[in-house]
């Protein structure tokens, strides 16, 4: 257990380093000033000050969301385009530890995302979000964290299995937003939608975020959202490993490591 | 014709990343009605339900935006980092009939998330068609729709000239984003920001498409129709300079493969 997490950190500070910090990545850092813009002016026009305590919290998640979930995803995917795949394979580190360590230093890269989004709103509305319960904040937001990792780690296995190409994120990005709970809470969606986003365990991570804010709600209505972001973390994490044991078997018994 | 016609059809399957059919058609269809989706539930959280029909015709032109520029700056970047823009520069083909033949097939693609954007209002709040003045309305959107494809051939030339020309491309989105009207009204920024946002596409042609829509006739708003197709046209035109300032200097530095400038 120590040593994969030993191998894990390795593997944070090895995609750390491979980030590149160059002027070209500035975009990403750009495009969230006009998705910030838009989201506040709209939540501006009635002034309700609980949804822009709301959105003042989901809306810098979301940008760290719409730009690490498209990285994470392709993590694999270059990996194996880049002929690396098979170093990770031949290591005893599962590769699962591998890619959450990378997935982990991408979040970590996100994060700015999220501060230039927060300055953005408070800008524009002056105001700061009502906050009743700190500590079940900073916890959600913990939790939020986790789950956009999980989230995000998910698509890495998918996308080989799926042989995914150029543009296959465009749409699953702004549908990940719509299911997340980011920028509205989820009861506001429609039937359908609401039960997929449950499956999203940032959806419940926002009730979290939700219930620390404005009139608060009671802790077991918090811990009851807590656990069940933890629990469709669980779930889909194993999705996840068992999408990574896939292409495991790919790589190491079927052998069919490059193709998809 | 024949010629240009081949470029046109090879340019577009070559070098559109997105041409496969889970790529296109999500980015294409699903993408708009998506982000339909989302300014409608944002609308109804925020205390408006009803305001993404106030929207609506902003999203649409937005989302030609969103499809077409990316698709044509791929054709460019593409083309130099596939190694492939040399063949090009090498041959005797027409630089004009080149450069025109990038654009021509992500035009409907534009047309297409527009109309995916309405129809999905439409379903959504029940968008009232029943005043449109539809002639005016057509071809509103077709001239912003060219406007948009001629700041993408404008962006293309950034594509192959820079490495980090993606940088350039977001700041046209985002400025088009926030500053066109599409969503936030023009006349809430100071009046010198309004002026830079009538240099932009989509801005001059949308108080015609929203007038039009609403039932006016287009001789009301036809001067914003016909400055945003001469914007379209200057951007056009810079675009071409550019194309061909970039095979000078990259012939007389051979520097095809790197930062030309």
């Amino acid at each position: 257990m120590v040593n994969q997490l030993r191998a894990m950190l390795a593997s944070v500070i090895q995609q750390w380093k491979q980030i590149s910090f160059s002027f070209g990545n500035l975009g990403f850092f750009l495009a969230t000033i006009p998705m910030a813009v838009v989201f506040t002016w709209i939540a501006m026009q009635r002034g309700d000050n609980e949804v822009l305590a709301y959105l003042s919290i989901g809306l810098p998640l979301m940008t760290v969301w719409s730009g690490v979930a498209f990285r994470i995803g392709y993590t694999l995917t270059t990996e194996l385009s880049n002929q690396v795949l098979q170093f990770v394979y031949i290591s005893r580190t599962p590769v699962i530890i591998v890619s959450l360590g990378k997935a982990l230093a991408q979040v970590l890269w996100g994060l700015p995302t999220g501060i230039i989004s927060f300055m953005v709103i408070f800008l524009m509305t002056r105001t700061l979000p009502d906050i009743s319960n700190p500590a079940a904040l900073i916890i959600s937001l913990l939790l939020v964290v986790i789950g956009i990792t999980v989230a995000s780690l998910f698509f890495s296995p998918m996308m080989v299995l799926v042989g995914g190409r150029g543009g296959f994120f465009n749409t699953i990005i702004p549908f990940g937003l719509v299911l997340s709970g980011f920028l509205f809470p989820i009861d506001r969606l429609p039937l359908v939608l609401k039960v997929l986003a449950r499956l999203m365990p940032t959806s419940w991570a926002m009730d979290g975020v939700r219930l620390s804010l404005g009139n608060g709600g009671s802790w077991p209505e918090i811990f009851s959202s807590w656990g069940m972001c933890l629990l469709t973390s669980v779930l889909l994490g194993g999705i996840t490993y068992a999408m990574f044991r896939i292409v495991e078997r790919r790589i190491r018994i079927t052998g069919t490591r490059d193709f998809y | 014709m024949r010629n240009f016609l081949a470029q046109v059809y090879t340019t577009y399957t070559g070098l559109f990343g997105w041409l496969n059919w889970f790529s296109y058609v999500s980015t294409v269809i699903f993408r708009p009605v998506v982000l339909v989706i989302i300014y409608s539930v944002l609308g109804r959280f925020a205390g408006s339900p009803e305001i993404v029909r106030s929207y609506a015709i902003g999203i649409a032109a937005y989302t030609m935006a969103v499809i077409i520029l990316p698709g044509i700056t791929q054709c460019y970047t593409y083309d130099r980092s596939g190694g492939t823009l040399s063949f090009v520069f090498a041959s005797p083909v027409n630089r004009f009939e080149n450069y025109t033949a990038r654009a021509v097939l992500h035009y409907p693609n534009g047309l297409l998330s527009f109309i995916a954007t309405l129809v999905t209002v439409w379903i959504m709040v029940g968008l009232d068609f029943s005043t449109v003045n539809w002639g005016g309305f057509i071809a509103g959107t077709l001239i912003i729709a060219l406007s948009i494809t001629a700041l993408g051939e404008f962006l293309g030339t950034f594509a192959i000239a820079f490495r980090d020309w993606s940088n350039i491309q977001t700041v046209f989105v985002g400025l088009i984003l926030i500053l066109s009207g599409a969503i936030i009204p023009l006349d809430i920024f100071p009046t010198a920001l309004q002026e830079i946002a009538k240099l932009l596409p989509v801005t001059n042609g949308l108080v015609s498409l929203k007038s039009t829509f609403i039932g006016s006739p287009l001789a009301d708003t036809s001067g914003y129709i016909i400055r945003e197709g001469l914007t379209g046209l200057v951007y056009f035109v810079l675009g071409y300079i550019g194309f061909q300032v970039f095979e000078v200097m990259a012939r007389r530095r051979g520097t095809l493969e790197q930062e030309t400038f």
